[in-house]
């Protein structure tokens, strides 16, 4: 997508989130962030530890209440809608651990992954898809999912988010636990999916290099507050991202 | 429990371990047969508790007034109101059922929506354990009430004798375990085990944790209830009966590893045969030292149960 399509037509955007005000507690972690994701997209959000990136996941599907702030999905705001409503909406979140059900098979995973959905031809055709994204998914359906890799997991725990009918999915850095050599390959992967599929994806990732080739628009997020946004092509052009950090 | 031959040396409290020579074959032959049947109850105990706290982690004391309600309901349908078995029985466990997800959607969810910790449910429970079962003695009395199910068929095999009724409670427990295992893989089973394994994501996959509670509460106390009314067979009922069952439950529950279906029932059976096999060499008034015992040894030694995971 051009970048300079973003400003001038909102109707593509898929999720809007202005201005979200929100901590745990009495502790305040984000102040001031707002950003948008279009169909199709790849946004990533870059940032030192604890500069609130998960957190921005979190808000934006409803895990973390908001105290100021809204975030728009496919035109309806849905600040106030439960975490299950978003699901249904198609949005998924996939956190950094804990993505998926260790002591499950593939396939229980998988059919847990759909759990809102009820037609069982529904999810009969996403199992299909799944499992014509991801082969390896299908090959090892009775194992254990803890037993796969981290990379088979990486991909079930995005399998998953599939089978939920998702277009929207969260990805809190699904780079962690993956061999070096595997993680363009899941990156290329995700890129993948949102050519094919119109997928739009946030992904939050500490991986800068390996994640900034697939973006197309990178926010920079520094105690809690939106720092700089740019193209992935201007990212990418960066010698270093020392000073945004 | 089996008779235990007259006079025997090992009545005396001074007991020596006996050798395996001086075990009576008709005697363990005997105790096997009770340790089956005992254990079948203990595993159908244990299956019933594990479902609640497994996903939940909910001390569920409140079990017991279940328990107690159900067996006291199936009483009253049929001797004072004169209706047939069945209908006694099914009204008990339709009253388990009715109080035991009453008991979660009015008392344990309100209180985790505002922000009891698990210290706070357990009290809560611990009281209505010990509430509800006063109720039942102030509205029928502490004398012991027995269940107008006739006289069972005995029956011998080899020295061992068995009832009917033994034969109903291992039927009929190991069918329902079956039955429960075999719901694991239906869409709400699949979601306990999911919400049981990992909170968040399954509320990130759209399972609702609060309609899964409704679902194992009503499993649990389904169970539960049977287990009165099998009990009700043999014994006859007081206020109190229902706390040593969820005991033995939550006991066979931590022996067989918390989170593992396979492990309570398993673990339940084993802890019904060790406790009457123990009848060989220590009198019946040690089963609940034995019982305790075994609880105190897994802790210590094997803490997370017989098919536990150590948290990672």
């Amino acid at each position: 997508m051009e970048p300079e399509e973003r400003t001038s037509t909102t109707a593509r955007d898929r999720l809007v989130a202005s201005n979200l005000v929100c901590g745990y507690g009495k502790r305040s972690v984000l102040h001031d962030v707002s950003l948008s994701v279009g169909v199709g997209e790849v946004v990533t959000i870059l940032g030192h530890n604890g500069a609130g990136k998960t957190t921005v996941l979190k808000a934006l599907f409803g895990l973390v209440d908001l105290d100021a702030g809204t975030v728009t999905h496919e035109g309806r705001d849905i600040s106030r809608s439960s975490t299950s409503a978003r699901v249904l909406g198609g949005i998924s979140y996939t956190p950094a651990t804990g993505s998926i059900f260790r002591d499950l098979t593939v396939r229980q995973n998988l059919e847990l992954g759909a759990f809102t959905v009820r037609d069982p031809a529904v999810r009969a055709e996403r199992l299909g898809q799944v499992h014509g994204l991801f082969p390896i998914l299908g090959d090892r359906g009775n194992q254990v999912a803890g037993r796969l890799s981290g990379g088979q997991q990486r991909l079930l725990s995005i399998g998953l988010a599939l089978m939920s009918g998702s277009e929207l999915l969260l990805l809190d850095e699904p780079s962690l636990g993956i061999a070096p050599s595997l993680v363009q390959e899941l990156f290329a992967t995700i890129r993948e999916l949102t050519r094919t599929a119109g997928i739009s994806v946030v992904l939050v990732e500490q991986n800068v290099r390996a994640a900034l080739p697939i973006a197309d628009h990178v926010y920079y997020l520094r105690t809690g507050e939106i720092l700089l946004s740019e193209t992935g092509a201007e990212a990418a052009a960066r010698d270093d991202w020392w000073e945004l950090f | 429990m089996a008779t235990r031959p007259p006079a025997s040396p090992r009545d005396e409290l001074t007991l020596p371990l006996l050798t395996a020579s001086d075990v009576s074959p008709s005697l363990f032959l005997q105790l096997l047969v009770s340790g089956i049947v005992l254990g079948s109850t203990y595993a159908l105990l244990g299956t019933s508790v594990s479902t609640i706290y497994s996903t939940t982690k909910v001390f569920h004391f409140a079990h017991a007034f279940v328990y107690t309600a159900a067996a006291y309901v199936a009483l009253a349908t049929a001797s004072s109101l004169g209706l047939p078995l069945a209908v006694a029985i099914a009204a008990g466990l339709l009253v388990a059922v009715v109080l035991g997800v009453g008991i979660e959607l009015v008392v344990y969810r309100p209180m985790r929506r505002s922000g009891a910790d698990s210290l706070g449910i357990f009290l809560a429970s611990l009281g209505l354990s010990i509430a509800g079962p006063n109720l039942i003695q102030i509205m029928f009395g502490p004398d012991g009430r027995g269940f107008p199910a006739g006289d069972p068929r005995l029956f011998t095999l080899g020295t061992a004798t068995f009832t009917t009724w033994d034969v109903l409670t291992v039927v009929v427990s190991w069918a329902l375990i079956g039955g429960v295992l075999a719901m694991r893989r239906s869409r709400w089973g699949l979601a306990s085990i999911a919400v049981s394994a990992n909170r968040e994501l399954a509320s990130a996959v759209g399972i609702s944790p609060q309609r899964v509670h409704v679902y194992v509460f009503g499993v649990g106390s389904f169970l539960v209830g049977v287990a009165a009314v099998l009990f009700l067979l043999n014994q006859s009922a007081t206020p109190n009966i229902g706390l040593q069952p969820v005991l033995l439950g939550f006991i066979a529950t931590f022996l067989g590893g918390v989170g593992s279906q396979k492990g309570a029932p398993f673990a339940g059976l084993v802890l019904g045969m060790v406790v009457s096999l123990s009848g060989l060499w220590l009198a019946q008034t040690f089963q609940t030292a034995v019982i305790f015992g075994l609880l105190f040894v897994f802790l210590i030694v094997r803490p997370q149960g017989l098919f536990g995971k150590i948290a990672a």
